[in-house]
């Protein structure tokens, strides 16, 4: 996906001090055209400060921020096309829902019988017609967000910004205008750079996600990318949820865990790794499985957890615990012995090197 | 890494990329430099050693500072011993009434300060209705004695706003906790109120000094041969327009009133006088006992029917023929007011003009110090607070000074009358501006500039709009303290530019009290109309006097 198409937005070594604590630092990263990008971290990453720096609310101290190859830092805010979703809405309280979403034709100062025909299309794009003349604290929580959203996408911009869009929705809600959002995205093939925490949502809706840990980019790729190779623990850790083992690669697809030796597929340096495991690779049964080439883990289930569509349960073997998901469990859940097979192919290796020093062990 | 000096680079370089913003910021700064600064300026620069020299070997100058610390230092213990009891019945305590009794705490602060004063003299004056009337006695309230009086019932509300701030903040639950812990009523109120509220109380009785101070009205109609600083200064200035010995006694004024705005302003951080306002909690605070409640109510009842009757001998010698001598009702001292001469009109004029430049400069002021970023914008919020600081006598003879010759003269124009009230009430609605921009999330702003709009666009279609009940309530603070100033613009006023305030205690030094009342009730009246608007349009959005 990288390099393929010319870098739409691209950032060279972007960085921003806020205060005494370094926002953002040295960020590089390239952003498609038409694509949609998603920036993903926990609170206080940078995620935010470095699409307010697309915006023009922020100005790097240090790097280049490049909008089809034209250096953006000297542009002030209001001439740059970038418009922006904000997370609490930032509706106009003073003006109507059609005057919030004609603001920025009337800065452009397009004419009014074209404004009009853009604000009416935009809304039905929305689905918010006959909402024109209310007031922004007249509508419930939804609309005030397709509100935000036909406002900036009106005015057509170069590069749609979303900060958090969806954070003040209820969960279903949520669901609803994610999927909205990516196939109006779609549908106008517009570059988008979304900012979320939520690891779900960010797999759910993007084309590419660069994770962001103290300001810094640690990994980007595509969901499935970042979901199953992640680069080092932090993103194991932080997209998903995952099982670590301390393991010793002895060969070139074979490495050590404890006792047992495995097939690991990812594994091609020999040395001591940490194995990365999602807890839906695992294959969980009540007996011991006969003839296959992978070895069994045997261990006792410790507790479980029925969640509809899947159960989760947390398994003990010599040493260690397991989380493992199993899809479809039916109304008969497992207990006491169970053995566990590792799909050799599902694995991830990192090795040292790439092992954020926050401790060993489990999840 | 920047460093901080390459920042400052860059936000000049920002500043340059909006043309029309720099030139505001610039505009700003210069107005606030020429009639800020320079008036001190010239007041610090004017007087020679051998002034400073003067003032302390003169006689006359040694006893004005020692009368003005008296007067300060019985002033404020009385005021704030009655502010205190007000407050505490107000805040603590099941009282009947408090709404009244707010209501007669505003009036002080919306009228003339010199209104105390002149009720004082009908009350207890040679022809005082109290001591004349109705006992009989030749009185004479001249002195420090009626003039500490008058300044109590003057500045007693101020000290009431402060104390009461002061308890609200003070969190109920501590309160309850000392009680549930086995403290009694009084033993809570010694060990947790008081502990609790002495900063509290120290810094709103530093507040009431410094306007006693600095008071000129009340001095000049009651003080009789006991001369404090600030009428010494305009004896300086009128009778021998000796301008470095009046500058000298300012400036010994000033050090007080700046050293406790400093002080605040590094301690506290609380921008230059305000009081602390808590929100109530969920839980009620501990009320007082039944006694002591009643103890109060008597008291507040009392300082209440004291402060009303001030108004009432206003209202009532403003329709009597000739007060102390012949009570028929009649209406022509407002004929006198109203149409014979143009005091009344020209303050009204001047007031309202000055209240449309200060709620401009406010608002343009907060929006810049608060949301944009620029070399000098602490500096720009210190002189946008300075004048709070500076006693009105300073800034008349500083304005005085500074624009009596070329290159910039204004001596005997409406811009310098107009000018001085406008600096003097800037910091309290800069400071209203500045409570309401923190109401308006940064992205509301940032959506605009988003959508294309340059900043001064956006300060002119969101950010104003958004503020116009701060603003409204700029221009009514202003213009109700603009109409009842005189300390300033008694020395800048010249034939045809008198302002009522002046006009009044030139009437009521001459004995003419009928006109004098009439004009000071016009005063009141229309500030109370114009507050009344205030409401009307605001509803309780804006509470100018935190009542």
């Amino acid at each position: 996906m990288m390099g393929m198409t010319e870098a739409h937005v691209r950032f060279l070594n972007v960085t921003k001090r806020l205060g005494t604590t370094l926002a953002v630092d040295r960020v590089s990263l390239d952003v498609p055209e038409g694509n949609f990008t998603t920036l993903l971290g926990p609170s206080g990453c940078g995620k935010t400060t470095t699409l307010r720096m697309v915006a023009g609310f922020y100005h790097p101290d240090a790097g280049e921020i490049y909008v089809r190859d034209v250096p953006v830092t000297d542009i002030p805010a209001h001439r740059r096309n970038t418009a922006m979703v904000f997370q609490e809405y930032a509706l106009f309280p003073h003006m109507t829902v059609a005057e919030n979403v004609g603001y920025g034709l009337r800065m452009r100062r397009v004419e009014s019988t074209q404004a009009r025909r853009r604000i009416g299309g935009v809304l039905e794009l929305v689905g918010l017609v006959g909402q024109e003349s209310k007031f922004p604290h007249q509508l419930s929580g939804g609309q005030q967000q397709r509100v935000a959203l036909a406002r900036a996408l009106v005015v057509e911009p170069e590069v749609l910004l979303l900060d958090e869009p969806l954070s003040n929705l209820d969960a279903k809600l949520r669901v609803r205008v994610r999927t909205e959002i990516r196939s109006l995205q779609q549908a106008l093939g517009k570059t988008t750079i979304y900012v979320t925490h939520d690891q779900e949502e960010a797999l759910s809706i993007s084309d590419r996600i660069a994770v962001m840990n103290q300001g810094r980019v640690v990994q980007v790729g595509t969901p499935q990318e970042i979901y199953y190779r992640p680069a080092d623990r932090f993103v194991a850790d932080f997209v998903g949820l995952a099982n670590f083992a301390p393991v010793q690669v002895v060969a070139p697809g074979r490495v050590r865990l404890d006792e047992v030796v495995l097939p690991v597929e990812s594994a091609v340096k020999p040395g001591p790794a940490l194995l990365v495991v999602r807890p839906e690779t695992v294959s969980l049964a009540a007996a011991a499985p006969t003839a296959s080439d992978r070895p069994a883990l045997r261990g006792r289930v410790k507790t479980v957890a029925f969640l509809g569509g899947l159960a989760r349960y947390w398994v003990e073997t010599v040493g260690r615990e397991w989380i493992v998901d199993h899809a479809a469990p039916g109304e008969q859940l497992l207990s006491g012995e169970v053995y566990l097979t590792l799909a050799p192919e599902r694995m991830h290796v990192l090795y040292e090197n790439e092992v954020t020093h926050d401790g060993e062990g489990q999840a | 890494m920047l460093t901080a000096a390459g920042l400052r680079v860059r936000e000049v370089r920002w500043l340059l990329r909006e043309p029309a913003l720099l030139a505001v910021l610039l505009a700003v700064a210069a107005l606030l430099v020429l009639f800020v600064i320079l008036p001190v300026i010239r007041v610090l620069s004017v007087p020679s050693a051998e002034h400073w020299l003067q003032y302390i070997q003169r006689e006359a100058f040694v006893r004005a500072t020692r009368n003005s610390i008296l007067m300060a230092v019985l002033s404020t213990s009385s005021a704030m011993a009655v502010g205190f009891l007000y407050a505490y019945a107000i805040v603590r305590a099941d009282i009947p009434a408090k709404g009244l009794f707010r209501t007669v705490a505003l009036l002080p602060l919306v009228s003339p300060p010199f209104v105390t004063g002149l009720a004082t003299i009908l009350l207890f004056g040679r022809r005082g209705l109290i001591t004349h009337g109705l006992l009989g006695l030749t009185y004479n309230p001249y002195g420090w004695h009626g003039l500490w009086f008058a300044q109590t019932l003057s500045f007693f509300p101020i000290a009431y706003l402060g104390i009461a701030g002061v308890l609200r903040a003070i969190s109920p639950s501590l309160e309850l906790a000392a009680h549930n812990l086995g403290a009694r009523r009084f033993a809570v109120f010694r060990t947790i109120a008081v502990p609790l509220a002495t900063p509290g109380l120290a810094s709103a009785a530093l507040l009431v000094s410094i306007l006693v101070l600095a008071d000129f009205g009340n001095p000049m109609l009651l003080g009789g041969d006991f001369y404090v600083l600030a009428t010494e200064a305009y004896l300086q200035v009128i009778g021998r327009y000796n301008m470095e010995m009046a500058a000298v006694l300012c400036t010994v004024l000033l050090v007080p009133a700046l050293g406790f705005f400093l002080a605040q302003r590094y301690w506290i951080g609380v921008r230059a006088y305000t009081t602390v306002t808590g929100r109530p909690t969920g839980l009620t605070p501990l009320r007082v006992s039944g006694p002591v409640r009643w103890v109060l109510f008597a008291a507040c009842l009392l300082v209440a029917m004291i402060v009303l009757s001030v108004y009432l001998v206003i209202a009532a010698g403003a329709f009597v023929r000739v007060w102390g001598v012949d009570w028929t009702f009649t209406l022509k001292n407002f004929q006198y007011t109203l149409f014979r001469q143009r005091d009344l009109y020209n303050s009204v004029r001047f007031g309202a003009m000055a209240g449309v430049i200060t709620a401009v400069a406010a608002t343009v002021t907060a929006y810049l110090t608060q949301r944009k970023s620029f070399p000098g914008r602490g500096t720009l919020d210190f002189l946008t607070l300075l004048p709070v600081a500076l006693p009105g006598t300073l800034v008349g003879i500083g304005f005085v000074l500074a624009f009596n010759q070329p290159p910039i003269e204004l001596a005997g124009t409406v811009t310098i009358i107009v000018a001085a009230m406008a600096v003097r009430t800037l910091p309290v609605g800069y400071r209203l501006s500045v409570a309401s921009l923190h109401q308006i999330d940064t992205s509301i702003e940032w959506a605009s500039r988003n959508l294309g709009a340059s900043s001064l666009k956006t300060f002119a279609r969101i950010m104003l709009p958004l503020l116009r009940y701060a603003f409204a309530g700029s221009f009514i603070y202003s213009f109700v303290k603009s109409i009842n100033t005189l300390s300033a613009v008694v020395f800048l006023m010249t034939p045809g530019k008198v302002v009522a305030s002046a006009s009044i205690l030139g009437l009521a030094d001459h004995g003419y009290w009928s006109q004098a009342t009439a004009l000071a009730f016009s005063l009141i009246a229309i500030a109370l109309l114009a507050l009344g608007a205030l409401r009307l349009v605001a509803g309780r959005r804006v509470q100018l006097f935190d009542l």
